[in-house]
């Protein structure tokens, strides 16, 4: 009991060192932390998917390959949405979201979660990519460890992002994508402070998947020497990568809510979406999964087909994509976006061999990676994650030239037809995504009731206005909230300016009555109105000073001058990150 | 000029209406670069269609219609409003229900079917608070805002056959009635400090307890009303 009792004694005392450590050294202490738990995580998953890929390469029947993604999808609803409740959204954009707007809290069980339901998914045969659900995991353990030794907001966002970027790191073997990943995509912001649990995170990460399944790049390739050629033909090619992104984006958005439409019980819609995605992957086999293994043919040089054939083969991976994700799938668009993009440079790559001959390029693989830089910057709007991703994966800058062209331009004409990537695009429709220190950001820091004023004196609308007189001597403000006398229902507003004309006719203002001069076609404000709302109805109506209600019943005004002082203020506070 | 182009140019003036912003504001813009413009005939010109899609894109409101015109309240409110709702003399009645009574059957802005709502909010809002507001005179008005299909404030003067008790601020009864019909609150409002205005002449004191012409009467209260604005 006394030993216990010293054990305890001595981890709480190193939390409590922790809790009042150094700024730098928390951040950087965490970050290793969730560097190692992120890589772990990460290994883990990667492991688990290998077994389960072997066993599902074994299988002789067709009919099993056709119902397996449906099993599976359906194992996934009833695990996410019955089992451990955290079903919505493919994950992603719930990180992004919480860094966001809710200061880095993630909930605890999404750091299994959606690593559990991805599995299940992934390795029964449907199309989704393991990486989210890893960041995710990531992220959730990060943002729990932080709260765990107390850390502030700053130190929160920051640590939920160490976990995003070990996880990729580890899962590529790349330290520098996963930095540059967190930075592009979940964070939106490029901070040194950010940077460096970051960058320690990642190196850990990295360091861990290294010692657990050796120092190997995951897409092994010849080393091919880029031409002008090369260079010339890859504007084109940004073209044809613009375009899927676009198609995927779209599928994606779309294809859920007409599974919806068409399916109310969720189950039913796994089977059905399941069953057809089995089918394709009888007969097109390179659609299911998260792809590893046929981006790695790809850019080995080992798979070749016709160009229909390949066409075939990128729009059956979009669809069936989306329809994993669509029908409640867990896993994200990382993978897929990197088979489609391996693919459609080998559809480029085969296409010019066919038509052109004689115009010497020089090779499949080295159109295959840049085509995946293209589709990894067109859907997830992250051109330097995808720049990065391939470096680090082809192990040289030699390609350089042709992946930033490709890398830009799409970008560039993706964002002309959509302004957001899959990730951003459900979070800014609902008014979710502000990045730090923004004006969305601040006004939707500040909530309503932080600016309530409840000085102004409220009046009845029986009083006369000789009775009105003793309470504007008395009042600092020249407009009055007028409630009813028992139950406070707000009624209207008498503005001071409106009785000036008549208000020392000292006859006069003993016939008149409050409820006859109040206005009562006032725009009202409710504690639910984000202060962007707020804002607009002071534009709107063009008043300093608005009544605030709950339930009809007046709680206070809220005015311009106060807000813009709170906004200041909160200004000042974010920019010290 | 260029036929083709359908485009209306601003000024920075009319910009700065437009935004609803101080001028010099827009032209810091300007001078920063932060709001397209175009320089024609060596004068700063903003492109109308260009300033409303730059404005979108920047969340500024903008305003349609220049200086939102506020309702628009006559100059003669008061004079208009008695000239609508007319002169009336040698009403009867020895209570304020008969004398209400007796004058609505004569108020013929007042439709008949609206007879009953009217006396019924008259007579709410004497319950509330007297409207006698002494020296023998008193503004009954309804209570709440009724539909009327007026389109504008009505005022009926009343001289009354006998003095009638009214529980007048002073206790004195009551023997011209100034019956307001509003249309709204800021009509109402305006109304409430033009006969507070006017009632305060000495002119008209008088000339309410005499024996006076209409026309007289219209005309004096018009000249008061002028001199108030």
């Amino acid at each position: 009991m006394h030993v216990r009792d010293q054990g305890y004694r001595f981890w709480s005392d190193l939390k409590q060192l922790i809790i009042n450590s150094d700024e730098k050294f928390k951040l950087g202490f965490i970050g290793f932390i969730v560097g190692v738990t992120s890589g772990l995580a990460s290994v883990g998953l990667n492991n688990g998917l290998e077994y389960l890929r072997n066993i599902y390469d074994s299988i002789q029947h067709d009919w099993l390959i056709v119902i397996l993604p449906a099993i599976g999808l359906v194992l996934t609803v009833i695990l996410l949405k019955y089992v451990i409740k955290d079903f919505e959204g493919h994950g992603l954009p719930e990180v992004i979201y919480s860094i966001s707007l809710k200061g880095g809290m993630i909930k605890k069980r999404s750091a299994y979660s959606k690593l559990l339901g991805s599995l299940i998914t992934i390795s029964f045969g449907g199309s989704a990519g393991p990486e989210a659900p890893v960041v995710v995991s990531g992220s959730a353990i990060g943002s729990n460890i932080a709260r765990f030794f107390r850390a502030n907001e700053k130190i929160r966002i920051a640590v939920a992002g160490s976990g995003a970027a070990a996880a990729i790191a580890s899962i590529f073997n790349a330290p520098i994508a996963g930095i540059i990943f967190t930075m592009e995509v979940i964070i939106g912001e490029w901070t040194p402070i950010f940077l460096l649990p970051i960058a320690i995170a990642s190196v850990t990460g990295t360091e861990i998947s290294r010692l657990l399944k050796g120092n190997q790049i995951p897409f092994t390739h010849e080393l091919l020497t880029v031409q002008t050629n090369d260079i010339l033909v890859s504007i084109v090619l940004a073209l044809l990568c613009a375009l899927f992104s676009v198609l995927f984006i779209r599928l994606i958005r779309n294809l859920s809510s007409w599974l919806d439409r068409f399916f109310k019980n969720p189950i039913i819609k796994a089977i059905s979406a399941g069953l057809v995605i089995g089918l394709i992957t009888l007969f097109v086999p390179y659609v299911k999964g998260e792809g590893y293994i046929f981006v790695h043919n790809i850019i080995s040089g080992n798979f070749s087909a016709g160009i229909f054939f390949i066409l075939l083969i990128i729009l059956l991976k979009i669809f069936a994509t989306s329809a994993t994700l669509g029908a409640g799938g867990a896993g994200g668009v990382f993978a897929p976006s990197l088979v489609i993009g391996s693919s459609t440079g080998l559809l480029f790559y085969t296409f010019m061999q066919n038509f052109f001959p004689d115009f010497s390029l020089s090779g499949a693989p080295l159109f295959a990676l840049v085509g995946m830089a293209g589709l990894l910057s067109g859907t997830l709007q992250a051109p330097l994650t995808g720049i990065f991703l391939i470096i680090e994966i082809t192990g040289g800058y030699y390609a350089i030239l042709p992946l930033l062209l490709v890398s830009f331009l799409t970008s560039a004409i993706v964002n002309r037809f959509e302004k957001q990537s899959i990730y951003h695009y459900e979070l800014v429709r609902k008014g979710q995504l502000h990045r730090p220190r923004t004006d969305g950001k601040i006004l939707s820091d500040i909530n309503p009731r932080e600016l309530l004023e409840k000085d102004p004196i409220v009046i009845y609308p029986d009083l006369l206005i000789s009775e009105l007189i003793p309470i504007i001597k008395k009042s600092k403000r020249n407009y009055f909230p007028v409630v009813e006398r028992e139950n406070k229902t707000f009624l209207g507003m008498v503005y001071f300016n409106d009785l000036k004309e008549f208000i020392f006719d000292s006859t006069l203002v003993n016939s008149i009555l409050v409820e006859e001069v109040m206005h009562v076609d006032i725009t009202t404000i409710s504690l639910e109105d984000s202060l962007l709302e707020i804002q607009s109805k002071f534009e709107r109506t063009n008043s300093w000073s608005l009544p605030v209600l709950e339930d009809d019943k007046y709680l206070g005004l809220i005015s311009k001058a106060t807000m813009l002082d709170l906004y200041r203020k909160e200004l000042k506070v974010q920019t010290d990150i | 000029m260029n036929s083709f182009s359908k485009d209306t140019f601003l000024t920075t003036e009319e910009v700065a209406r437009l935004l609803g912003l101080p001028e010099v504001t827009v032209q810091r813009w300007e001078h920063q670069g932060k709001i397209p413009y175009k320089i024609i005939n060596g004068q700063v010109s903003f492109k109308k269609s260009e300033i409303i899609r730059w404005a979108k894109a920047h969340d500024l409101t903008i305003r349609e219609k220049h200086g939102k015109s506020k309702d628009l309240i006559s100059e003669h409110l008061l004079t208009d409003a008695i000239v609508a709702g007319g002169i009336y003399h040698n009403i009867d009645g020895d209570d304020v229900y008969t004398v209400f009574h007796n004058a609505l059957n004569n108020l013929g802005f007042i439709d008949k079917k609206d007879h009953d709502r009217v006396f019924d909010e008259l007579l709410n809002r004497e319950e509330l608070a007297s409207t006698g507001i002494g020296n023998g005179i008193a503004i009954p008005h309804t209570r709440n805002r009724l539909d009327l299909n007026l389109n504008y404030a009505h005022v009926a003067i009343i001289f009354l056959n006998k003095p009638l008790p009214f529980n007048a601020i002073d206790g004195k009864p009551v023997t011209v009635l100034f019956m307001i019909f509003t249309t709204s609150v800021k009509e109402h409002l305006k109304m409430l400090s033009r006969i507070s205005f006017v009632l305060q002449k000495s002119q008209l004191k008088e000339m309410l307890a005499g024996d006076i012409e209409d026309q007289n009467l219209i005309t004096q209260i018009k000249q008061i009303e002028s001199d108030a604005r």
